[in-house]
């Protein structure tokens, strides 16, 4: 139990950057929600469901992943020390 | 300007953040004092972060290393892992946002939030979901520190005064209601003000002003003429309650700095890492649509520093950017005597367009070239992301010792996995 359990893809933006890292190399490759919603097996699927059935990119690993969303466009620095 | 009459904003403040994730992953250092340092194998750099047990025996960040010996012996000193505390940042920010929506987040280790009405009443319980739901999915040696108050900055300050309690440090939670205030500010020294530093206390000092009382008391206008802009006059508002908080601050420069280890500092490799830092600092230019107009190179030396910037034709492509760092080395080479050790370089990338309102240069008829590169690094960028890795490169591709190269964190930046490709 996670935030990915509550999290289903078509909850997430259209553009939301996904962080697909692998739990055994740790080659890291990126995907949308666009992207991997083009798989319909994925379209309905929980987070946590979806990092069950990715797979590293890499063809000599094939390893299990882990799933990361990205929130830099959340990021807003401090003005004059000021939050 | 509104005045809250209740609660609004929740900050949440990460204790000892980068050394609280090496604890959660490595039982080794649970309940042990633990200071995070730039890189192993020296004594003479500084602590950047330091466990809550650290905290408690008197050590401090930006303390150096023989210092932070001196007052805590059996501290354990571990090299700094920006992958890690990034990955921590992104699942800690996962579950805070499914307990409430993140406004703002303002460092790797800082967030603000808006209270919804239904929590103004109980912020105490809303402080307690978040904290439950990181011990639960996250672990219990990454705690966090939560102020509520009327804007950002008080619940900024209450969150910070809440971290010591008695000789206790971390998990806070202090709530500052408006009814309660200024109470909360009397116990506070100038300093603990967020955006008051050491040259405007002196400022402050001058001005015969050297207690928060004796701040509440000015006007507005005073404190932005003491300010000398606009956040002095904001800030007393902050101060007095009233729902002000800046304005976020448009992108103006990509840049990487480095130390180079002893036994790199040679005009040749700081050269070549200089190269390194240049091409990623125009990876993530690219990522985010800017060209560049102007390209500055900094040098750090033993007693003194080396300087020059070049003006470009608004471009963003590696070969045009890499021809440019060769003429300001080409300039460094013949100013600094051969043998000179540069300890510190920084390239940085000024001047940003955004790439539908770029101007071609009419003396410069390059156009057709510059589309030519750019098609050839966005192919070479293409390949990198699809494979994860620098696989391909204009040039020589030589990282420096101690890894992180471009991935270093920052106030106003959190790395990406593509930063330490």
């Amino acid at each position: 139990m996670n935030w990915k359990t509550d999290l289903k893809l078509s909850d997430l933006d259209l553009y939301t950057r996904l962080e697909i890292t692998c739990r055994s190399c740790g080659h890291s490759r990126y995907e949308t929600r666009d992207s991997l919603s083009t798989n319909p097996k994925l379209a309905q699927l929980y987070l946590d469901q979806i990092e069950g059935h990715l797979r590293c990119s890499k063809r000599t690993c094939r390893g299990a992943v882990r799933v990361a969303l990205i929130h830099s466009s959340r990021m807003e620095g401090f003005v004059g020390g000021m939050a | 300007m509104r005045r809250p009459e209740m609660i609004e904003k929740l900050y949440l403040d990460f204790d000892g953040f980068f050394a609280s994730v090496e604890q959660q992953v490595r039982p080794s250092l649970r309940n042990r004092p633990v200071g995070v340092v730039p890189f192993e194998g020296t004594e003479h750099t500084c602590i950047i972060a330091c466990s809550r047990e650290a905290k408690i025996a008197g050590v401090k960040s930006i303390m150096s290393v023989r210092e932070a010996r001196e007052v805590c012996p059996d501290i354990a000193l571990v090299p700094q892992s920006p992958d890690l505390y990034r990955r921590a940042h992104n699942a800690l920010i996962a579950e805070i946002m499914a307990v409430i929506p993140i406004a703002a987040i303002k460092s790797i280790d800082e967030l603000t939030c808006d209270v919804e009405t239904v929590d103004r009443l109980a912020p105490e319980s809303l402080g307690q979901r978040i904290k439950a739901r990181l011990r639960q999915h996250i672990g219990p040696y990454i705690t966090c520190s939560i102020g509520f108050a009327a804007n950002r900055q008080l619940a900024k300050m209450a969150c910070k005064s809440g971290k010591w309690h008695g000789s206790a440090y971390g998990d806070g939670l202090a709530i500052w209601t408006p009814a309660d205030m200024p109470g909360p500010l009397h116990s506070l020294t100038l300093g603990d003000i967020p955006g008051i530093g050491y040259r405007l206390e002196k400022r402050l000092h001058a001005a015969k002003i050297f207690t928060v009382a004796e701040l509440l008391a000015t006007a507005p206008k005073q404190m932005r003429s003491l300010w000398g802009n606009v956040t002095g006059e904001r800030l007393w508002y902050a101060l007095h309650g009233y729902d002000v908080q800046t304005l976020p601050q448009g992108r103006g420069m990509y840049g990487h700095g480095r130390v180079l280890p002893p036994g790199h500092r040679s005009l040749q490799l700081a050269q070549d890492a200089s190269r390194l830092l240049i091409v990623k600092a125009a990876r993530r230019l690219r990522r985010e649509g800017w060209y560049a107009g102007r390209l500055w190179l900094w040098l750090g030396l033993r007693e003194k520093s080396w300087q020059n910037a070049i003006t470009l034709p608004a471009v963003r492509d590696d070969q045009a950017i890499l021809e440019a760092l060769m003429a300001l080395w080409k300039g460094a080479h013949t100013d600094l005597p051969r043998r000179t050790e540069v300890i510190r370089v920084h390239v940085t990338l000024l001047d940003l367009t955004k790439a539908d309102e770029r101007q071609l240069d009419i003396l410069l008829d390059d156009d057709r070239t510059r589309r030519r590169w750019e098609q050839a690094t966005d192919a070479i960028d293409a390949l990198n992301l699809k494979y994860g890795a620098t696989l391909v490169s204009v040039g020589p591709w030589t990282p420096p010792p101690g890894g992180y190269a471009g991935g270093k964190i920052s106030y106003t930046r959190i790395p990406s996995a593509e930063d330490f490709w």
